[in-house]
Parts: structure tokens; C-alpha cells; sequence
């Protein structure tokens, strides 16, 4: 019975790039959102700023293979980006400082209702036209 | 005067580990904000901030590239090596997409005019700026507009 319950509380997410060969599903409450407007999540992904989820690694199931960049944080941390070699979407971001977690890119999504923004991280780094929500509370780099 | 000094300057940014360079000479057309999933999905984010320039104005060199093509208004491309977005090549219409963080590395401000495809969107943005549904008329679209919403953030 308990079992049963904690299922129903756990978030179902499921995801996948842009050209299917990669494709994730996790049930699993994540740890944190954020919006992130680094530069480097600004160069990856294109985008007005990068939104991820973070979760424990052992909870997402991975299906396709991706290809990796590895790259040194501001803080000299090792981190990696995970993307596909077929069509170049950016799908995870892990770090060496936290093992067994994992960083979903929550824009592919299939369900976007499934992320909720709790933070902006590195606004001091956002493009100046980026409106933020003035109900989600900003940092200038990485909190903690 | 000599043609150096009266030519539209060169400008170079790059993709995210630098391989690919993307060379931009003059001013873009256009900047703007994409909602749609196709964006949202290849950048596994919600809002696609691009800038959009004739294809004879940006030079794409150096590192190999990936290419996306899901349907035929777009040629995505990203680096291979550090799968970092480079830009879109829209071959209808002689045009290259340049993303707002390659104007950073090239010193100049993304100004986003409107939005497009506002009807598939994940996120409000109240900043004023007109809400093609679609997209403008200009841009083959039904020229459509959302009002501007009350609030920015996630949509609930």
C-alpha cells in the first residue's frame, strides 16, 4: 500500500532529441530546477538561457547512445554534456562533483508541465533583453 | 576612402569548444524569439532567442558539423565535437539563423522584435513584444498575434 502511494507522488518524466534516436524516461522527483543563463548553457543550446532538471542518476533509463564533451566548470569542476551524435541536441549535463546525479534538458520534454522553475542561476551572465519571472528567485552564479 | 574602410565589418563568434567558426559581416534582419517544439526540442530548452541574416552575410568554417533536418524550412547544426549549436539554414529562403549567444561572442546585443510560434509555447514572456501565433505574413505565416501575457514565467 505505502509502495502504491509513493508511486503516484513520483513525476513521470519522459523525454527524447529532436530526432528520436536518444530517449529518456525517469520516475523520479527531481532535486532541483533552474534556469540556468551562463554563457555556456547559452552556447550549447541556442537558447535565451537552458532550463535542467536535476535527479539521481540510477533513476533515468537511457535508450540510444549519445556522445560527450567533457569541459572545466568556473569553479575548476569537471562536467560533462551529453548530446546526439545524429542531430546534435543537447540532452544531459553531469558533474564530477556529483556523481550520481544527472542534468536533463527540460525542453525536450515530452510533457513541459513536468518542470517548474525554482531558480535562476548566473543571471550576472543572462543576455540583458531576457525577461525574468520576478517570482523565481535569481542568483548571480551558482548558489551554495 | 578605400573599400576596407567603407565595407560592412566582419565579425567571428564560435560554437561552444570553438571548432566551428561562424562568421557574421553586417547586421542580421531580423531577432526574435522562437516558441516551437521542434526549436525547444534540438536545444532542450524553452525559447530559442535567434537572429536571422541573409545566407551571403554569414560564413559557417573550421570543425565538422551535424546536421537536423526534420522538415524542409530547416537545416539545424550543431558541432560535432562538442554538440553546441552553431545555426539553422533556411534553404527556402537564402537566410541563416545565428543564435543570440554567437551575437555575445561577436559584440552585439540581441534586440528580439517579436515572437514566433507563440501558440506552442511553455513559457510567458510580458515584455511587450507582439506574439505571432504562427508566424508574420512576412514570414509566410497568418500574422496571428497573441496578446501580451500578464505575467513572465513557466506556464502552469
Amino acid at each position: 500500500m505505502k509502495a502504491s502511494l509513493r508511486e503516484k507522488t513520483m513525476t513521470n518524466l519522459e523525454g527524447s532529441c529532436l530526432c528520436g534516436k536518444v530517449h529518456y524516461t525517469a520516475d523520479v522527483d527531481p532535486k532541483v530546477m533552474a534556469n540556468c543563463h551562463c554563457t555556456d548553457c547559452r552556447k550549447v543550446t541556442g537558447a535565451a538561457y537552458a532550463t535542467l532538471m536535476f535527479v539521481e542518476r540510477d533513476a533515468v533509463k537511457i535508450e540510444g547512445e549519445t556522445k560527450t564533451f567533457d569541459h572545466v566548470s568556473d569553479r575548476g569542476t569537471k562536467m560533462t554534456k551529453h548530446f546526439c551524435p545524429n542531430c546534435g541536441s543537447p540532452l544531459f549535463s553531469t558533474s564530477e562533483a556529483r556523481p550520481t546525479m544527472i542534468g536533463l534538458r527540460a525542453g525536450s520534454l515530452a510533457d513541459a508541465s513536468a518542470f517548474q522553475p525554482k531558480i535562476n542561476v548566473y543571471v550576472s551572465s543572462k543576455i540583458e533583453s531576457t525577461p525574468l519571472d520576478p517570482n523565481v528567485q535569481g542568483f548571480e552564479k551558482m548558489p551554495g | 576612402m578605400t573599400n576596407e574602410n567603407t565595407a560592412p565589418l566582419s565579425r567571428e563568434g564560435s560554437c561552444y569548444c570553438g571548432a566551428v567558426r561562424i562568421t557574421v559581416t553586417g547586421a542580421p534582419k531580423v531577432a526574435a524569439y522562437c516558441h516551437c517544439r521542434s526549436c525547444r526540442t534540438w536545444q532542450g530548452a524553452p525559447i530559442n532567442a535567434w537572429t536571422i541574416w541573409p545566407a551571403a552575410q554569414v560564413e559557417i568554417s573550421g570543425g565538422e558539423i551535424v546536421r537536423s533536418s526534420v522538415n524542409a524550412s530547416s537545416e539545424r547544426m550543431s558541432c560535432a565535437a562538442c554538440g553546441g549549436a552553431v545555426g539553422n539554414v533556411k534553404p527556402q529562403r537564402d537566410m541563416i539563423v545565428v543564435y543570440a549567444a554567437q551575437m555575445a561572442d561577436v559584440g552585439m546585443p540581441f534586440e528580439p522584435m517579436f515572437h514566433v510560434y507563440h501558440e506552442e509555447r511553455v513559457m510567458d514572456v510580458a515584455d511587450g513584444l507582439p506574439k505571432y501565433r504562427n508566424l508574420p505574413k512576412a514570414f509566410g505565416g497568418d500574422d496571428m498575434q497573441d496578446p501580451d501575457p500578464e505575467r513572465t514565467g513557466w506556464r502552469r
